[in-house]
């Protein structure tokens, strides 16, 4: 409608009739009234509406981000809080365990100077038995010995002479 | 002393008794000396794998002509019964119930070797003068015992043998 053209074939820069322009535009300005008597409030008042709306729904969405927010700063704060705990727990663990260590080179120092304590005892028992088999050995081989040539000359005439003299000790 | 022990010296004295043999007691204990000093000789009395009679016939073998037909009977049967190697201790009994009987006490000696009559002579009247007791003795051969002799009367023991000589060397040794 708005279009530019070229002069028609009337003359007018607008084709056709001109007084059907102005009809038409009178046309136009009363329907335009019409709306905007009839239409503007309405429109307005949905404007309103919709503004009311949307910053009702802002208003909302501020209180969800504050929620949102205190919520966050709440766990934000148990974080910090569970960090704090498990930072106790573990300097907690730390300080257990360095005990346990104490202990437990004490007990591996006790244990070890009592296995040293033993095994210097169980020396010096073997070595005693050791010196004790030695003796029993070399006295039983003397035995052995001596028995050996106490029978090796041993003869009738010995054994009679033996006989009668326990004979003579016995009717002493 | 077991009671099947007894119970054959008292069969082996009645029937000692009851032939009127009073050597079967010194009889039967030279025989267990004998048996003693013979390890092959008390396994084949005990050997139950060879016959009766065969073993029968070694004791007519080795004691004919030196014991009484009743001593020979007395063994014969204990060797039949399977008590060879039992006769030592029966001997024993017989001779301690043979003591007793006769009012003396016997006296077991032990000896590496056989004791001569003499020294048996000398011995009984050696522990007469020392226990003031009339004794009977039993030798017993024991080759543990090395030299001398050791002599058992009832509890009382007189140790000289060479063995306990020994013994106390070793002890001293150690």
């Amino acid at each position: 409608m708005w279009t530019l053209a070229a002069e028609g074939p009337n003359g007018q820069w607008i084709p056709g009739d001109i007084n059907e322009f102005y009809w038409s535009a009178i046309a136009f300005l009363i329907v335009f009234a019409i709306m905007l008597w009839k239409g503007l409030g309405p429109l307005k008042a949905a404007m309103a509406a919709r503004t009311e709306r949307i910053s009702s729904e802002l208003a909302v969405a501020d209180n969800a981000k504050a929620e949102a927010d205190a919520r966050r700063s709440e766990q934000l704060a148990k974080l910090g809080d569970a960090d704090a705990e498990a930072a106790t727990i573990v300097s907690d663990a730390r300080s257990r365990a360095a005990s346990m260590k104490t202990e437990m080179i004490a007990k591996a120092e006790a244990d070890a100077e009592a296995s040293k304590v033993k095994a210097l005892a169980d020396i010096e028992t073997s070595k005693g038995q050791a010196l004790s088999d030695v003796r029993s050995e070399v006295a039983r081989n003397a035995a052995d010995a001596a028995e050996a040539v106490v029978t090796d000359n041993l003869d009738d005439a010995r054994l009679a002479s033996m006989i009668d003299n326990y004979i003579a000790e016995v009717g002493a | 002393m077991s009671d099947s022990i007894a119970t054959y010296a008292d069969a082996v004295q009645q029937i000692a008794k009851a032939e009127g043999d009073a050597g079967v007691e010194s009889q039967l204990a030279s025989f267990a000396q004998a048996l003693q000093g013979n390890d092959d000789l008390t396994s084949t009395l005990s050997d139950s794998s060879i016959p009766v009679q065969r073993r029968q016939q070694v004791i007519e073998d080795l004691l004919g002509g030196r014991a009484s037909k009743t001593t020979t009977a007395v063994i014969s049967m204990l060797v039949a019964a399977g008590r060879a190697k039992d006769i030592p201790a029966i001997s024993k009994a017989v001779s301690e119930q043979g003591s007793v009987g006769r009012g003396r006490e016997l006296a077991e000696v032990r000896s590496a070797v056989p004791l001569t009559e003499d020294q048996t002579q000398r011995l009984t009247a050696a522990l007469k003068k020392s226990t003031g007791k009339d004794v009977d003795i039993n030798v017993v051969i024991d080759k543990t015992v090395v030299g001398g002799l050791v002599t058992q009367i009832g509890d009382t023991v007189i140790d000289g043998s060479v063995r306990s000589r020994l013994t106390k060397m070793r002890d001293a040794f150690n």
